[in-house]
Order: C-alpha cells, then sequence, then structure tokens
C-alpha cells in the first residue's frame, strides 16, 4: 500500500491521508525514542563497544608492534 | 555529483577516520535508528537458511554488533549505487553464513559447495523485517527533518504529530496564538514531504 507521505508534495493530503501519516510518524518516533531502554538494545550496543574496542587495540597492534 | 544532504547519505560519510569520538556517536545513533530493521533481518536469513531453525537470541544480537561494526569498517555503502537495505542484507547473510559455517560439525565438510551459493543467494526479505525497516526510515526521516528546519519549529511539530498533543495544548504551553502552532505545522509538514520526495526514501521505502 502506498504511504501518502510520498504522494507528490505540491498534490494535497486528505484529512484521512494526514491522520495515516501522523500516526506512522509517531509510531516511529516512539519505537525509536524508547530503544535505549531496551535490555535487547542494550546488549547490542555493548557488544558493539566491545568490537570497536578491540579494532582499535589491534589497529595499534598493527601499527606499533 | 553532489550527494543531496540527507541522512541516508550522511550514512555513507559516517566514520571520521581521525575522530574516535564522532565514530561512537555515529554507531550509537545508528544502532538506534536500524537496531530493530537488522534485529528482523537476521532473524529472517537465519531462519531460511537452517530451515526455519529458531534463532538463538545471543547469536541473533551478536549477528547484529558484527553487522554494524561492518557497516562503518568497510564504509562503502553509497545510496547512488545501490538501497541501503539491500546492502545491509548482503552483510546480515554474510555473517550469518560465517557464523553457521564456525558451527558446522567436522564431518559435514561436503556442505562446502552449498555454502557459496548461501552467501550468494539473498533470502526473500520477510514482511516483519520490511515493516520494521520502514519505521526505521520514517525514524530517519524525522532525523532528517531535524536538521533542517528551526529547532522552535521542530518542538512545535514533536509535540504536536510525534506526541499527540492538540494544537490548543501546545499555544497554551509555549504561550502563542492557535495559529501560530497551525501555520508552523502547515509548514513543516510540507517540508517534511518535500524531504520524503527524494528518491532515495522512495526507492528505500518501498520493496
Amino acid at each position: 500500500m502506498n504511504n501518502p507521505l510520498f504522494k507528490r508534495p505540491d498534490e494535497p493530503l486528505s484529512p484521512l491521508e494526514d491522520a495515516e501519516i501522523t500516526k506512522e510518524l509517531a509510531e516511529a518516533y516512539r519505537l525509536n525514542e524508547n530503544c535505549e531502554k531496551q535490555p535487547e538494545f542494550q546488549r547490542i550496543a555493548e557488544n558493539v563497544k566491545q568490537r570497536i574496542l578491540k579494532e582499535k587495540s589491534l589497529s595499534v597492534i598493527v601499527t606499533n608492534p | 555529483m553532489m550527494l543531496p544532504d540527507t541522512s541516508l547519505s550522511l550514512l555513507s560519510r559516517l566514520r571520521d577516520e581521525g575522530d574516535h569520538t564522532g565514530w561512537q556517536v555515529s554507531w550509537k545513533r545508528f544502532l538506534e535508528l536500524y537496531h530493530e530493521p537488522l534485529l528482523a533481518m537476521a532473524a529472517g536469513i537465519y531462519r531460511h537458511h537452517t530451515g526455519h531453525a529458531v534463532p538463538p537470541q545471543a547469536v541473533i544480537e551478536d549477528v547484529v554488533a558484527s553487522v554494524v561494526v561492518d557497516f562503518f569498517k568497510r564504509n562503502r555503502f553509497d545510496p547512488e549505487r545501490g538501497r541501503l537495505r539491500t546492502y545491509l542484507r548482503v552483510l546480515t547473510n554474510a555473517r550469518i553464513v560465517d557464523m553457521l559455517r564456525k558451527e558446522r560439525p567436522l564431518n559435514h565438510e561436503s556442505l562446502a559447495a552449498g555454502e557459496n551459493s548461501m552467501v550468494e543467494t539473498l533470502p526473500s526479505e520477510t514482511q516483519e523485517e520490511n515493516q520494521s525497516f520502514q519505521h526505521a526510515l520514517l525514524a530517519t526521516l524525522i532525523e532528517d527533518l531535524r536538521e533542517h528546519i528551526p529547532l522552535r519549529q521542530f518542538e512545535i511539530f514533536e509535540m504536536v504529530k510525534l506526541k499527540g498533543m492538540t494544537a490548543e495544548q501546545v499555544a497554551i504551553e509555549i504561550g502563542v496564538q492557535r495559529g501560530v502552532i497551525d501555520n508552523t505545522i502547515y509548514k513543516v509538514m510540507t517540508r517534511l514531504r518535500e524531504i520524503a520526495a527524494n528518491p532515495e526514501y522512495l526507492e528505500e521505502y518501498y520493496t
């Protein structure tokens, strides 16, 4: 189904389309704003952090053997 | 050709070689925006390659972390050459295949030929993955909008359109006439639709 948000900007939106866009945006915003509180997100972020630290320490070893 | 100044094109230049702090801020923001579709991608691809086995949560999270690091380390995403979702699916598929290869019992060496086709052929996108990616894209669009309009306008838009306050409530809260709120919302929605009309967004949004 086409999302009215992606209609040509010069085409007017009906109240129904405007309400549909608002609902979709609010849902995306809510999911994004709350993600940092999720334990799943926190575990992945910690995992990424550890991997980056490992990458950096490896690059230091390669640069200064 | 100059790339349009959108969050999607910014993703291709996120990594700043000399600035470790910048890298850290960038990956965190990227993870906030895209961890949900990456989780859905990893789970769908895992199920595809294992005959619909239930993916262990720890494995899927590890794959997502690895894909995020890969994304920044390789630094090869270019919106002019292909879609972000395809690029992320290729990285995710490669990590899943690597992981399955490592887990394979030593007496299953004969699977090697099949593994090459696992890497080359991307499984179909699941509905969950598509929906999750669309949400991430809308969140990216909001981020993009935030960078393109004055802060006050964004705050009004955020309160009315994203947090569900009425125009009257916002007018009272910030001490302006109701008409100011309506005008601002109209202006911001027009700007949002202009940004969304960027072909990058259209191509990424629709499968």
